[in-house]
């Protein structure tokens, strides 16, 4: 496999595992925050120095889906323009409250799993 | 000129471009469309506010295509799958409008060209004229039905007895169907005997949702769109 190939593979599965984080991304994003998804895209990328973004048109479908769930609501913008603003719903931060915690203890596993992969590759090295 | 088309009309040429192509995958009729792209397009002016440089839609956005596919995902047609009463109500709307027009077209022919019984003698350059117009309708009354079942269907995503019932018929994606897709659902309307694969899974199914054999091979759904 060249570095070419290695470098394909990687977005690739780069893409695939940002999928999974999209909605709790989203999530905790509107919980900190009611916002529209103009406004929810832009900040994904500042809160992430811009490692992750979400397309706008991306956006969407995620949105409905958590709608639908029930872990967030639309509200009409004060400003009466027809801009849609999203917030969590009260069954959005309780999945939420779960759901950091799961994520906590899988990144956890994951970062030992990382650091056993290091030594194993410095201790190959030697 | 409306509030949405308002919206179009005053973003830039490149912009209105984009989203004319996106609008082509969209189904359904101009008024739905214009709904699914309000939040887009008020998400574009943003993109086009917060900068002074002029913004390329394929690389902001994306390929219309991709853009279209999001935009009706995020709708909940897809979820209104229409049950077999309310498409066979349709139906037969469908067979009532086109019974009527096909059967007067014919009727109409068959009193031209025997306009002896029903007119006054004619001059003979009337004669060929009525009786040209009679075999006219003849040949019409046919192109009509495929016009009606087909066309219809390919150029605006429904029939008028699905219009009637807000029904439209959409890829299984939720994308605007095919030519070859809405040609293979339809097939049973001009080789009627081939009706029957579509009879005996349903019978056997006994299932109220179940969706067409032809609707399956083509992966097309009908779906009601409020």
């Amino acid at each position: 496999m060249n570095t070419l190939d290695l470098d394909e593979e990687l977005n690739r599965l780069e893409s695939e595992y940002k999928k999974g984080f999209a909605k709790p991304l989203i999530l905790l994003m509107l919980a900190e925050k009611e916002n529209y998804s103009y406004a929810l895209a832009k900040k994904i990328i500042e809160k992430t120095s811009g490692k992750i973004s979400i397309a706008i048109p991306n956006i969407y479908p995620i949105l409905k889906s958590l709608k639908k769930s029930g872990y967030i609501q639309e509200n009409k913008s004060k400003d009466h323009s027809s801009r849609v603003f999203y917030e969590v719903t009260e069954l959005g931060y309780a999945l939420l409250d779960d759901l950091t915690e799961s994520l906590q203890q899988f990144l956890m596993i994951f970062s030992d799993l990382i650091d056993d992969y290091y030594e194993k590759r410095v201790e190959n090295k030697k | 000129m409306n509030k949405d088309e308002q919206q179009s009309s005053e973003l830039p040429e490149n912009i209105q471009k984009y989203l004319s192509l996106v609008k082509k995958h969209i189904p359904g009729y101009k008024e739905i469309k214009k709904g699914v792209l309000e939040q887009f397009i008020l998400d574009i002016q943003d993109a086009i506010q917060s900068t002074d440089k002029e913004i390329n839609p394929y690389l902001e956005f994306g390929e219309p295509k991709e853009v279209a596919a999001n935009l009706y995902q995020s709708q909940n047609w897809i979820d209104n799958i229409t049950s077999l009463k309310i498409r066979s109500l349709a139906f037969i709307f469908d067979i009532i409008i086109i019974g009527v027009i096909f059967s007067s077209m014919i009727i109409l022919g068959y009193m031209l060209i025997n306009y002896e019984v029903y007119l006054d003698p004619l001059t003979e350059n009337m004669i060929v004229f009525v009786k040209v117009m009679g075999y006219l309708c003849y040949v019409l009354a046919p192109i009509f039905y495929i016009l009606y079942w087909f066309i219809l269907e390919m150029i605006s995503d429904t029939s008028p007895g699905k219009r009637i019932l807000n029904l439209y018929v959409i890829d299984v994606n939720g994308a605007k169907s095919k030519k070859k897709q809405i040609f293979i659902r339809n097939i049973t309307k001009i080789l009627f005997p081939v009706l029957i694969f579509d009879i005996i899974p349903f019978l056997l199914e006994k299932n109220p949702n179940y969706i067409r054999v032809y609707d399956q091979a083509a992966k097309t759904i009908v779906v009601k769109i409020k």
